[in-house]
């Protein structure tokens, strides 16, 4: 093709002007190895555009399983969800045997109410003083 | 009694037709998602998800005169949906990003290559003119198709596409001599 001709098509495909045919005419033209120096920079675009239209879709549609959307993603999600959900559930409401360190453990517990007990008995104690003091600041006070 | 059978081949003839035309588009399906999305798992989501809108309004799509045109509207509205929700998302943590000097620096290491270069300014783009030069120059599309698809006038798609072509003209350009210059 002469050049002028593809300077030609290249000023009305800047414009939007160019047709679907012309635009292969372009397209065939930068796929050749003979670009003239004034068009190389172009060269790129139209590689570009050739390699994006080879992209093609991965995923599979399955119109059976589509009349209710779930996603593989999302049916994992939510079956790793629900696993962990009875996981948590077992452990919480099927009973099991005690360990030792759970045993010990409330022991250690009752004992420790026990002292805990014993120390409110004190801090009563204790209270007897304030009052103690609050009625001999009376006392200093009026006389 | 007779005719029942024959009715529900003629619509199970007529689902298998409808299954084969929005299967045939699912490829310019996804890459006009991934023009959008960029990343390939949300693309193929998004065309999995139309299709399947597609396939359970089969009763009212199939009486449309153009169902590429509706299944690639519903694509971009797909996409465009999602970009939003993805940018209210975002929002919050734009102020992490500090180290933008160096986050262009990686860029310019990964784009250094010509044809992927072409891809980051086409990425660049705004939304719309992106939208549009992918329908024309990956896929192909009429003026008449285009429109239909962007909701637009095909005046309006000529500006945008002029314009984005335009941009991508003066990048690569620029690019081309910087290329030259370093070389020498």
């Amino acid at each position: 093709m002469e050049l002028k001709q593809v300077h030609k098509y290249i000023d009305r495909y800047l414009e939007g002007e160019t047709s679907l045919e012309e635009e292969d005419v372009l397209e065939a033209y930068f796929s050749q190895p003979n670009i003239d120096e004034t068009l190389l920079h172009y060269k790129p675009y139209f590689t570009a555009i050739a390699q994006q239209r080879k992209q093609r879709f991965t995923g599979s549609f399955n119109p059976v399983k589509s009349t209710k959307i779930i996603s593989l993603k999302r049916f994992t999600a939510v079956a790793a969800a629900s696993i962990v959900g009875v996981f948590v559930w077992q452990q919480t409401f099927v009973p099991q045997q005690p360990s030792p360190e759970e045993i010990a453990f409330e022991a250690f517990k009752t004992k420790m109410y026990l002292v805990a007990e014993q120390l409110n008995k004190g801090k009563q104690g204790v209270a007897y003083i304030d009052t103690f003091n609050e009625t001999t600041n009376k006392y200093l006070k009026t006389e | 009694m007779k005719q029942t059978p024959t009715k529900s081949l003629a619509t199970q003839m007529d689902k298998g037709a409808f299954l084969q035309r929005i299967l045939a588009i699912q490829d310019s399906m996804f890459r006009l998602a991934k023009s959008l999305l960029k990343s390939t798992e949300e693309s193929e989501d998004a065309v999995q998800e139309v299709l399947a809108k597609l396939w359970q309004n089969m009763n009212k799509i199939a009486t449309l005169s153009n169902i590429e045109g509706y299944a690639m509207t519903m694509t971009k509205n797909y996409c465009l949906d999602r970009l939003k929700s993805r940018q209210a998302s975002e929002l919050r943590l734009v102020h992490f990003k500090h180290d933008k000097a160096s986050a262009s620096l990686d860029k310019q290491i990964e784009y250094r290559d010509s044809v992927a270069q072409v891809f980051a300014f086409m990425e660049a783009l705004p939304k719309l003119q992106k939208i549009v030069l992918q329908l024309r120059d990956v896929e192909q599309y009429d003026f008449e198709t285009i429109a239909q698809i962007t909701e637009l006038s095909e005046g309006a798609v000529r500006v945008a596409l002029s314009r984005a072509r335009k941009t991508l003209q003066k990048k690569l350009i620029k690019a081309h001599q910087h290329g030259i210059e370093t070389g020498s």
